[in-house]
């Protein structure tokens, strides 16, 4: 069954700035999906169709479920410390005392923020106000989550706790959900299936086991393992 | 680049522009007989500072202050939601919204205030306490949308889309959000707005007519006088609480911000 489905969808800012005409995506309940492509072809832009902050032109879109989206820059409420920060979306869904402190308690735990749980954003590295925006994406148990290039300007070890986190994430909770990225190795590690946006155009929406069988999906992988042959050759 | 030789030159600029003046006053305040022979002034008192402290000057004063503080507290109110609609317009849109709003400070307003106070003598509240506060509310506007608009503009978009997300009504955006985040800019705008206020002289004596009475009507007509002693001695009175107001405006903020 679907979870989010866009169909002859025509995306874009202004009418005269489109980016997709007649665009279809069909994503499976509890699929990872990742959404690769160059630097301006409209990847987050999707992300902000499927939450609803941007409307399509024209065509459909269905959603089945609550959403969560984890902006880029993360957007933790700088007056909230980093419990009120995972708290407050519980708080807007009116659960109780007791859930908000037994739900919150249990991801501060799970996402290792212990020592920082009064801390205020803006007293927080990159990793950390990762961690602490995921925690608050699925706070509420999200149906979807939608992850805008959650692992970059990141160092390279905290890029791969956030790899790591991201995994454990879809693993226990389930829940559909589609990321953009920049990062090959991210989409190679976390996802089912891989959608790569041209201009103006899908290149390729293929799993993730099949990227060889894809002749468009090939090409575009293909600098990067020569780059990566390059570096085995080097070590 | 502001390095430590400019600081010099910015500081002494700065004495020069803002401490000279007020150290004449005080000075002229203080002097009650200067021989034109002599070098320093032969008697010098703060004794006549008490002719000030009368029922009928504290009166004067506390109508003033509270003028100020009702105006200003009237101008944020409407303008925070006008400067909440400047993110979501766009670049084009929201220079033309700037130059709508900023009209009372772009026109001489003389010439804006006299379809005002046509406006208000229809309405039956010109020579009134709420006509002289409404025509403060009307030039300080411009100053409060210019001040919340930046603070508004960087905030307000990008948590508008969080909470639009996570279904954050627009009150608890507000609430818990926005107003948190903006709080230090809204006292420091709160305290710029009773100064711009409290320093009306114009304005006040053609919407109140001379029958409504603030402390700037009140010395205008001394510093055009021939009692320079006395002029001073207001003046300096009226400076001492503009500092003093904004000392504690200053502080408030600070406290707001460190908490």
């Amino acid at each position: 069954m679907n979870s989010i489905e866009i169909i002859d969808g025509k995306i874009g800012y202004t009418k005269n700035e489109v980016l997709f005409e007649n665009f279809n995506l069909k994503i499976q309940k509890k699929e990872f999906l990742t959404i690769l492509g160059k630097t301006g072809v409209g990847k987050s832009t999707i992300l902000r169709v499927i939450s609803g902050l941007l409307a399509l032109q024209s065509g459909t879109l269905k959603v089945s479920g609550e959403m969560s989206l984890c902006f880029q820059d993360s957007r933790l409420f700088p007056n909230m410390t980093v419990y009120e920060n995972i708290a407050y979306p519980l708080k807007v869904k009116n659960y109780n005392k007791d859930e908000i402190k037994s739900i919150v308690d249990s991801l501060i735990k799970d996402f290792r923020l212990e020592n920082i749980k009064d801390r205020k954003p803006n007293n927080l590295s990159g990793g950390e106000t990762k961690r602490v925006a995921l925690a608050r994406c699925i706070a509420t148990k999200p149906k979807i989550l939608l992850l805008d290039e959650p692992t970059s300007n990141l160092d390279f070890e905290v890029k791969i706790e956030v790899r790591e986190l991201i995994k454990n994430i879809h693993k226990k909770y389930k829940c559909t959900t589609v990321m953009v990225t920049h990062d090959i190795f991210d989409s190679l590690y976390l996802s089912d299936n891989i959608l790569i946006l041209g201009d103006k155009k899908i290149i390729a929406y293929i799993s993730n086991q099949n990227i060889n069988k894809d002749k468009n999906a090939a090409e575009y992988f293909k600098p990067f393992i020569e780059e990566l042959n390059i570096l085995k050759n080097k070590l | 680049m502001v390095t430590l030789k400019n600081k010099n030159i910015i500081y002494k600029i700065l004495v020069v522009l803002v401490v000279i003046p007020i150290f004449a006053i005080f000075i002229q305040s203080v002097i009650l007989r200067y021989d034109y022979k002599s070098i320093l002034p032969d008697v010098i008192s703060i004794d006549n500072f008490k002719k000030f402290f009368t029922a009928n000057y504290f009166k004067l004063l506390l109508s003033s202050i509270l003028i100020s503080i009702i105006s200003a507290i009237i101008t944020i109110i409407i303008s925070l939601p006008i400067a909440n609609i400047l993110p979501n317009v766009s670049m084009n849109h929201r220079t033309t919204l700037y130059v709508i709003f900023l009209t009372p400070i772009l026109v001489p307003q003389f010439v804006y205030f006299y379809g005002i106070q046509n406006v208000f003598a229809k309405t039956g509240i010109i020579n009134t306490h709420l006509g002289v506060i409404l025509s403060h509310v009307i030039v300080m506007m411009p100053y409060a949308i210019i001040n919340l608009s930046n603070d508004i503009v960087l905030y307000g978009k990008k948590y508008e889309e969080v909470a639009f997300v996570m279904g954050v009504s627009d009150y608890k955006l507000y609430k818990d959000i926005m107003l948190p985040l903006i709080k230090g800019t809204l006292i420091n705008t709160l305290g710029l707005l009773f100064i711009i206020s409290f320093s009306q002289y114009f304005i006040t004596l053609m919407i109140g007519g001379g029958v409504v009475k603030t402390y700037a009507t009140y010395i205008f007509p001394l510093i055009l006088g021939n009692d320079r002693n006395f002029a001073a001695k207001a003046t300096f009175i009226y400076i001492a609480i503009n500092i003093i107001i904004y000392i504690i405006f200053v502080n408030s903020k600070r406290e707001v911000t460190d908490e």
